[in-house]
């Protein structure tokens, strides 16, 4: 199935009335929980860097929010956790549906909280879609920026803080999604942090004034170095938009007169909320989906991907790939597949089936993905 | 002279070029004093009809009524005359 990621804009050129400062809402209470939003392009290193975090005993007291696009669940199984709780919100793209989605996965996490059950934790853990734009996610957990509706947005917003926006940027492919894609743009210069992925010091070292000049106040992180403390990403604290380029604190405010007058002038996308929706209906961007209840056979599914990698006509462009499949002749050792742009990355083994879902199963994201040729082409893998 | 072009080389976002041109732009043509907020946002629209991508301007005055515009292009591709027939469509309504 293919579902657009985009969400209808504004229609019409319209006045607002008059909204709430969006950089300056009320004091969130000190002892609230703090929310780290973990975002970035897709196939930046959001899910490696997530892991990387959960492996640290230091934050073991961590739950987890995945913000899942595609109609089938595949990053929750990307990360390994142990006693953390996490939580899939697969009904959308969070900066379309913060206000659902984020706040509902919140509000339960706090309720389960109050009533003793399922692991403590001490900060919980965000990571967007690829594609999130971070204004409507950022207004939604400012509180006074966005409406808050009913006894929930008021537990959440008393329950929870934001305390840090962290960045994930690939040194490898970031160049051109940061060149051509307006939201790679937003997500950096939100961040409090930026964390550069796919490369050391050297890679990073180009892009460093770069980097700083879209923000100069993000705290700027090397993954591959020896010195990188993923303490300092998780630094308590209460996220400051005032601190971020002039345009944060447009896109805030614009988010929350936009709210107001009941209409979304942000870059957001559709939340999926009919399968039935056309899929693909302006060359936008979409997903697609594709499963298998058994295995693949191993050689056709290599043969599908080397299509993906090579063989992309007209107008479609794949911008990412992810999925875990299993081969006919190995069905309980599973790989987890990636593939950035076109470029496909070594596939990763596992031991096990990561959960009780032992369907094959591939998402793709990209601009006029054409349904029915794909779909074709991943059943000869099924032989 | 090498014409050899680092394909990997750090590029600023276009749209954040168009961002800085469009508001400074728009802030000497309409004579904004600094406390009014020039918005530009990017918008995606799958609605039939539409372009792929809107631009949204929006002029956010500290208090009293906001301004918001619509120019059916990305933001990399609003040009000078965009940004005219934005304000005489204004001027116009």
């Amino acid at each position: 199935m293919i579902w657009p990621l985009r969400k209808s804009g504004v229609k019409q050129a319209s006045r607002a009335a008059p909204a709430a400062d969006a950089t300056s809402g009320p004091v969130q209470r000190a002892d609230a929980t703090p929310l780290f939003l973990l975002t970035g392009f897709l196939g930046a290193g959001k899910t490696t860097l997530l892991n990387r975090i959960l492996a640290d005993p230091r934050f073991a007291d961590s739950a987890v929010i995945i913000n899942e696009f595609g109609a089938v669940p595949v990053d929750h199984d990307l990360v390994r956790h142990g006693a953390q709780r996490v939580t899939i919100t697969a009904s959308g793209c969070l900066c379309c549906t913060v206000q659902g989605d984020l706040r509902g996965a919140l509000f339960a996490l706090q309720e389960e909280r109050a009533k003793g059950s399922g692991a403590a934790f001490s900060r919980v853990i965000v990571e967007t879609t690829g594609l999130a734009d971070p204004a409507p996610v950022v207004a939604g957990l400012i509180p006074g920026t966005l409406p808050a509706f009913g006894l929930r947005d008021h537990v959440v917003a008393r329950r929870f803080r934001l305390a840090r926006v962290i960045a994930a940027f690939d040194l490898e492919h970031g160049a051109g999604p940061l060149e051509n894609h307006f939201e790679c743009w937003k997500q950096l210069a939100f961040a409090d942090e930026i964390v550069l992925t796919k490369g050391g010091r050297a890679a990073a070292d180009p892009w460093l004034a770069e980097l700083a000049a879209l923000n100069p106040a993000a705290g700027l992180h090397v993954a591959a170095e020896a010195d990188f403390d993923l303490a300092a990403l998780l630094r308590d604290g209460a996220y400051q938009a005032a601190s971020k380029p002039e345009d944060v604190a447009g896109w805030l405010a614009l988010e929350a007169r936009a709210t107001g007058e009941g209409g979304a002038l942000s870059a957001s996308h559709a939340a999926p909320s009919s399968p039935s929706l056309p899929g693909d209906r302006h060359g936008g961007i979409v997903s697609l989906s594709l499963t298998h209840d058994g295995p693949l056979d191993r050689n056709g599914f290599s043969a599908f991907l080397h299509v993906l990698a090579t063989g992309q006509r007209g107008e479609m462009a794949l911008l990412r790939a992810k999925g875990i499949v299993a081969y006919s002749d190995a069905p309980d050792r599973p790989e987890v597949v990636h593939m950035v742009g076109q470029k496909l990355c070594p596939a990763l083994p596992l031991d096990r089936w990561p959960s009780a879902d032992r369907r094959s199963r591939l998402v793709l994201i990209g601009r006029a993905l054409r349904e029915e040729p794909l779909r074709k082409l991943f059943a000869v893998t099924r032989r | 002279m090498s014409a050899f072009v680092n394909p990997l080389a750090p590029r600023r976002p276009r749209a954040a070029e168009a961002t800085s041109r469009i508001r400074s732009w728009l802030r000497a043509r309409l004579a904004l004093p600094e406390d009014v907020l020039i918005v530009v946002n990017e918008v995606a629209c799958a609605e039939p009809g539409c372009p792929d991508v809107e631009t949204v301007i929006g002029l956010l005055p500290p208090s009293g009524p906001s301004r918001t515009f619509k120019i059916e292009r990305p933001i990399a591709e609003v040009t000078t005359a965009d940004l005219e027939r934005m304000l005489d469509g204004e001027a116009a309504a």
